[in-house]
């Protein structure tokens, strides 16, 4: 599921995007794999190029695993989602500077993973998204924390509590994409280009929730939820709560309250609605 | 006027007061809620009975703001027409709201009060309300305002202490402490748990058993020298000020909540609970934790050698050590489990944590009559007196 090629001092890195899966413990071995040999080769290494291959279809990635979680299993699945979060924070602090490659659609855990990296960069029709609140779950390994932070809260609520594709453009605008490239030859050109930038993770971008305009928006954004979803919408919801508690704590912190939302949401899943149709 | 009763105290465990504190993910809301119904599934306490929830808190804003007392209730999914008020006095908030609690309950205004506290330290700083005393020039100006800090080294200075003295106490704190938890004497605890049920943390956090003088005597003064020329201005006896206070013989930020249910004879009998404990006195004055002291015992018309057991909070050592003097008790009956010094202080909600850490002390030992005295900012102090039943 995970494919290296030595392309001069860079390594590119080709990952089945239906294969990642943060409760995977097959999937987390082979990311760990990958880890100990980038590390190993850490001193030789220019550059981590790191594209996602997307398979024969593209959309329901996770749900073998998540069915089945029971409340006794939350314990277990914060463990899981601990050693996940903590592979990711390797990738982050390999010291060499990490670059998503991107075309296609880019989508739930394999742009979760997308956004651990140092540099995204796409095609210009390649679209983004983190469908899971459409399967009444919230993302998680990262995707809300990364993501508001990134974008800040009101750029992410689309992306995070609707579910909406973001086109390249509109991902540039929101912060989540670093360029846009035309062609494949621009994209490793600018890939190759992109070497020296190294950034570790993401520094919020609201700074607080103490400014007008946020508590304006925070102020509505549990009625506007119900509003939009016609009634109680729990993955919506628990999103909502992960982005704004999230935002006020440190990065690790946030990522604790990120996992717990998911595991409430994957512990009660909201019956699929149909507007909610894939 | 009938009598106030204890009928329930219970409190979370304490959490470093800071980013990598076990608490700092879990909102102060939920600290509350989640001990709320803690309490209420311990007990059975059908909550429809409870008129008042009055809660302290030192630094009501942002995640602690709004009277956070209210949103609890509602938030706990309890009956709407339990109210709820935020009160602030300072350090004793916790304590004073148990006091208050007992003052409407014996009025009769009221049947049930649930009284405690919260603070979140790692979530909201100590100073984030601002405020007129501090951040004022001229109330600053006017008040001589110092911080804790220098107000603990100046209570040492004007009491001769030494710093081995300070440090000797504060190992004694870091011992009792490490005892109480071998010894498994802290039943009013209630573990915290996330949404999903796992538990997030279940035993006072932060403990350092390993404290020895050695490791104490290296650590380096907490106070700003800058504030030495105010207090020096409104004390032209001293010569100097000497800073003696430091991280480990001064109360640790924490995070917390604790609880008391407080009631009448009558609203024990409705909910089919006995009661712990009477509270025969509550004083706050414009004064030191030995003034209010006296103040309750003379409410309560007891003598302060009847009084078994103490806790005096830990706001820093060379209050408790004047507290001894003032009152002429011998110190192994204070703190006997340890303070704020070994265990932390979760501001607002320290006063409850020591009237139940106290209750629990005087029921295991089977003692009769305890006290609770603690210092609050800007020259206060308040204390309870309790009967053990």
């Amino acid at each position: 599921m995970i494919t290296t090629h030595q392309n001069g001092g860079a390594v590119t890195v080709l990952l089945a995007a239906r294969a990642i899966n943060p409760l995977s413990r097959l999937f987390q071995r082979e990311l760990a794999t990958l880890l100990e040999k980038l590390e190993s080769r850490r001193d030789s290494l220019s550059a981590v190029i790191i594209g996602f291959d997307p398979g024969p279809q593209a959309a329901s990635h996770e749900l073998e695993h998540l069915m089945a979680l029971k409340p006794a299993q939350a314990a277990d699945c914060m463990h899981m989602l601990h050693a996940y979060n903590g592979l990711l924070q390797r990738l982050e602090n390999l010291g060499r500077p990490v670059i998503a490659a991107l075309s296609g659609e880019v989508s739930g855990h394999a742009f979760g993973l997308a956004l651990a990296c140092h540099q995204r960069l796409s095609l210009r029709d390649t679209r983004f998204s983190l469908p899971q609140v459409r399967l009444g779950l919230a993302p998680v390994a990262g995707e809300i924390v990364r993501t508001v932070r990134l974008a800040g809260l009101q750029a992410a609520m689309p992306l995070l509590l609707e579910g909406a594709v973001l086109e390249a453009e509109q991902a540039r605008r929101a912060g989540l994409l670093h360029a846009i490239a035309a062609n494949d030859a621009e994209l490793a050109r600018l890939s190759a280009a992109a070497q020296d930038s190294r950034q570790r993770h993401p520094r919020p971008r609201d700074t607080g929730l103490a400014t007008p305009a946020l508590r304006a928006l925070l102020h509505t954004a549990p009625a506007r939820l119900r509003e939009r979803a016609d009634g109680a919408s729990p993955a919506a919801e628990a999103i909502l709560c992960a982005m704004v508690e999230g935002a006020q704590v440190d990065f690790h912190n946030a990522l604790l309250i990120e996992s717990r939302y998911f595991c409430q949401t994957a512990i009660n899943p909201a019956p699929l609605k149909s507007m909610f149709s894939l | 006027m009938g009598d106030a009763y204890i009928y329930a105290a219970v409190r979370t465990p304490r959490g470093l007061g800071r980013q990598e504190g076990s608490l700092h993910s879990i909102k102060p809301v939920s600290l509350l809620t989640g001990l709320m119904r803690a309490l209420q599934q311990r007990h059975q306490v059908d909550t429809a009975l409870i008129d008042d929830v009055l809660l302290g808190c030192l630094t009501p804003v942002a995640d602690q703001g709004a009277n956070l007392a209210r949103i609890a209730v509602l938030a706990a999914g309890w009956e709407g027409r339990t109210a709820g008020m935020q009160l602030n006095r300072f350090g004793a908030s916790g304590l004073e709201a148990v006091n208050l609690a007992a003052q409407k309950v014996r009025s009769g205004w009221d049947e049930l009060v649930l009284a405690g506290g919260v603070e979140s330290t790692s979530r909201v700083a100590a100073g984030a309300d601002g405020g007129a005393w501090s951040l004022d020039p001229e109330t600053s100006l006017r008040t001589g305002y110092v911080p804790a800090a220098t107000s603990a080294d100046l209570i040492a200075t004007l009491e001769g202490h030494r710093r081995t003295q300070l440090d000797a106490y504060a190992l004694a704190s870091q011992q009792r402490a490490a005892a109480a938890r071998a010894d498994g004497r802290l039943p009013s605890i209630m573990p915290v748990h996330d949404q999903n049920g796992v538990l997030v943390l279940a035993a006072d956090e932060g403990l350092k058993p390993a404290t020895s003088m050695a490791t104490l005597a290296h650590l380096t003064p907490l106070a700003d020298t800058v504030f030495d020329n105010v207090v020096l201005r409104h004390h032209p006896q001293l010569q100097r000020l000497l800073h003696l206070h430091t991280a480990g013989n001064t109360a640790r930020p924490a995070d917390g909540a604790a609880l008391a249910l407080v009631g009448s004879k009558d609203a024990g009998a409705r909910l089919g609970m006995e009661p712990r404990a009477r509270i025969l006195a509550g004083a706050v004055i414009g004064g030191e934790p030995a003034a209010a002291a006296r103040k309750a015992l003379r409410q309560a018309r007891l003598s302060v050698n009847v009084i078994e057991l103490f806790e005096v909070h830990e706001s820093c050592a060379a209050v408790v050590l004047r507290f001894l003097r003032e009152m002429d008790i011998p110190a192994d009956k204070v703190n006997v489990n340890g303070g704020a010094i070994a265990l932390g202080d979760p501001a607002g909600a320290s006063g409850c944590v020591l009237l139940g850490t106290l209750l629990d002390e005087l029921e295991l030992r089977r003692a009769r009559y305890g006290l609770v005295a603690m210092e609050a900012g800007a020259g206060m102090a308040a204390a309870t007196i309790i009967e053990r039943l």
